[in-house]
């Protein structure tokens, strides 16, 4: 048994662009990604937070072939997790390096396009528009192009699928399955989930204000984030952190919303802190999932409140840099978690003026140089009460 | 490979398969007895509905005791959902949708609703890697009975929906392959009980790269790696046509399975329903060895025993 999985390499694209070094200088800049929809062409009014490339652009920064179709999940995929490999300095050649990735729309964008030609004449639509379409499909093809073979597979439990895949991946390290893996999620912006979030009605027409009284729904968001998880053995350029702590529960509450005393939330925070052997004050940054849906910032404030009491840790959304990314937000949000514990910061909850009255809670509004952070978690929820807490810590000998 | 210790106490399915494309009738089960709730079964698709209902009656059959984890593996996803939301966008051009199938459109609606109705808060998981997607799950719970986890219920589960059948015959897939649908699962503990019906001992998954015509050889070496040979089994479950030929020069017991439920991502979660109701304990021959692919997606091996 493997005792400990560090994290390596560091993988990731957003609205706030391209490469982990631009998320780092815009989150400390206070900068946000969001803004207008130039992707397609939508009847809703919307914010959201868009990559400001078009997947070609981006099939062709990554050098892949000019005369097939790809779905900008799989695009964004390859870019964050070629980075993540790439930033480890390891050679895969002789290594069991895993691939486990999370998305919940896959190929969605191209299917899109396929069904409108489809429903005018059944006999129509290019049928190689589907071959993406399965969510399995982009990690299939991620796998080919990053040239490892020890594992693939596949995860979606919605918003919370990202940090699945990253608790997968340490365990199957732990266990010795694999020597290596590359954990984390992708997701790109789509006609179909623009419009499910407008037909449940918590789309925000404006910019999303995460954990205040204000609040009224959240922005869609695309990109990804991975990290290259490795066991002791493998020997990595730089040692970022390790993954201390992880648990998955279920809210067992309802198929979309959170229970109002955060049951799921809470499990799953609890358990994550447990099992990295912190005790709760020495957590210093809480990237909390606070998505600006008055159900889920509610319930997640109960939570925290039902585990720190009165002595919260500092803590934000970054929902306000990104927009909510779906299944690549428990990627995203772990490279940001991870940005703050090694370059010592805390990140700002953008757009937040008042606490909301179900948890008086104050998230950190600008951001700070916090230094001698040893611990950080990170929360990402989904549909069908999917819940799941990570938590990194602190490498400190690999710092200075 | 991956060493396995999934001892299964329960298990129940649903499968149909046919061919052209068109299911014939299959053996369903009274929805109404697992699914009272009249409103609820309504706003179920017919898939979750197989799913959530296969699952109970796993229980049922496995007899009480806590579940401690809710693992699913889906290839397709909740089609009949997704196609609905799909077409309701363009039809009603993005105005006043229902919500109803988009949020019972993502792939964990089918494990969360049975946590739902369990009203189990535990570990939670669903994937959807194509045709390893059960397997993968397998997987997952095989490491959560290593870590402590004690019960688990893991399943597998696909749906043909009429777009998707015809979009298959538009591709040809139907002049080479049986279309099928199917929803099982499976309680698996980590140590033996009067319940137990067989164990699962090893799970493989090759590339889909992978040559045909390796694919017996892979097989032996599989085996070996577990002390066996192919006259150590009672017989071979094959689920890939193409190789029946192969497996048929071995001189040990060879059943075809995919006529009898189909192509479809998680068909390898019947293949094992399957050998799992033929294990007969024989003495020197304990074991079943069931081969899987998905059309031309990876293939997959697993090894049963009677314990």
């Amino acid at each position: 048994m493997v005792k400990e999985v560090y994290v390596g390499g560091l993988g990731c694209v957003s609205a706030l662009g391209k490469g982990v070094g631009i998320q780092l200088e815009k989150l400390i800049a206070a900068e946000s990604g969001l803004g207008n929809l130039s992707l397609f062409d939508t009847n809703h009014q919307v914010v959201v937070g868009e990559v400001k490339h078009s997947t070609r652009e981006m099939a062709d920064m990554l050098g892949l072939r000019s005369d097939k179709g790809y779905s900008r999940t799989t695009v964004l995929g390859l870019m964050a997790a070629k980075e993540a490999l790439a930033d480890s300095g390891v050679n895969p050649d002789g290594l069991r390096i895993g691939l486990i990735s999370a998305t919940s729309v896959g190929g969605m964008d191209v299917s899109e396009v396929f069904f409108k030609e489809y429903l005018k004449d059944k006999s129509k639509g290019r049928l190689r528009q589907l071959i993406g379409h399965d969510c399995g499909a982009s990690t299939q093809f991620m796998e080919k192009e990053l040239g490892i073979s020890g594992f693939a597979t596949t995860i979606n439990t919605a918003c919370s699928s990202a940090n699945n895949a990253i608790m997968l991946g340490a365990r199957m390290i732990k266990a010795g399955l694999l020597d290596a893996v590359i954990a984390g999620g992708t997701d790109s912006l789509c006609r179909f989930t623009i419009n499910g979030f407008s037909s449940l009605g918590i789309l925000d027409k404006d910019v999303c204000r995460p954990f205040d009284v204000s609040r009224s729904g959240l922005n869609l968001g695309e990109g990804a984030g991975y990290l290259f998880l490795h066991s002791p053995e493998v020997k990595t350029k730089n040692i970022y952190c390790s993954v201390a702590g992880y648990a998955n529960a279920n809210d067992a509450f309802h198929q979309t919303a959170s229970s109002a005393e955060g049951e799921g939330a809470y499990l799953a925070m609890k358990g994550a802190i447990e099992m990295s052997g912190f005790d709760r004050n020495e957590i210093g940054y809480i990237n909390v999932h606070g998505t600006g849906t008055p159900n889920n910032d509610a319930s997640e404030g109960v939570a925290m409140k039902r585990i720190f009491g009165d002595e919260v840790p500092d803590f934000s959304s970054t929902k306000g840099y990104t927009g909510h990314t779906l299944g690549a937000a428990g990627g995203v949000e772990s490279v940001f978690s991870i940005l703050s514990l090694y370059y010592g910061y805390v990140w700002p909850n953008l757009n937040f003026q008042n606490s909301i009255s179900e948890a008086a809670l104050i998230p950190v509004t600008v951001c700070r140089k916090k230094t001698n952070i040893s611990g950080v978690l990170t929360n990402s929820f989904g549909f069908g009460g999917n819940c799941t807490s990570l938590v990194f810590k602190s490498f400190k000998t690999n710092k200075l | 490979m991956m060493q396995t210790n999934l001892y299964i106490d329960g298990m129940a399915g649903i499968v149909s398969s046919g061919h052209n494309g068109t299911l014939n009738a299959g053996d369903e089960p009274d929805y109404k007895t697992y699914i009272p709730d009249a409103g609820l079964r309504r706003r179920m698709s017919r898939l979750i509905k197989m799913g959530v209902t296969s699952s109970l009656m796993a229980i049922e059959n496995s007899g009480e005791g806590v579940i401690e984890g809710i693992i699913t593996g889906t290839g397709w996803g909740c089609l009949t959902d997704t196609e609905k939301f799909l077409v309701s966008i363009y039809e009603n051009s993005e105005r006043l949708l229902n919500p109803s199938s988009f949020i019972q459109s993502t792939s964990n609606t089918i494990g969360a609703q049975i946590a739902l109705m369990l009203d189990s808060k535990h570990y939670n998981n669903t994937f959807v890697h194509g045709g390893s997607s059960f397997e993968c799950a397998l997987l997952d719970s095989s490491l959560l009975l290593s870590e402590g986890k004690k019960r688990l219920m893991v399943g597998g589960f696909d749906e043909l929906t009429p777009t998707k059948s015809h979009l298959f015959s538009r591709m040809g897939v139907w002049k080479k392959f049986h279309c099928g649908e199917g929803a099982h699962f499976f309680i698996a503990s980590a140590s033996k009980s009067k319940k137990t019906i067989g164990k699962i001992s090893a799970i493989e998954i090759l590339s889909k790269d992978t040559p045909e015509d390796e694919i017996v050889e892979r097989c032996s070496s599989f085996l070996s790696e577990n002390g066996l040979k192919f006259s150590d089994l009672q017989i071979i479950l094959n689920g890939i046509d193409d190789l029946s030929g192969c497996f048929e020069n071995l001189n040990t017991a060879l059943l075809n399975f995919k006529g009898e439920c189909g192509e479809y991502p998680t068909s390898g979660a019947y293949g094992l329903f399957r050998g799992l109701n033929l294990l007969s304990g024989e003495k020197d021959k304990r074991h079943i060895l069931i081969v899987n692919r998905y059309i031309l997606d990876v293939f997959t091996f697993l090894l049963i025993e009677k314990v």
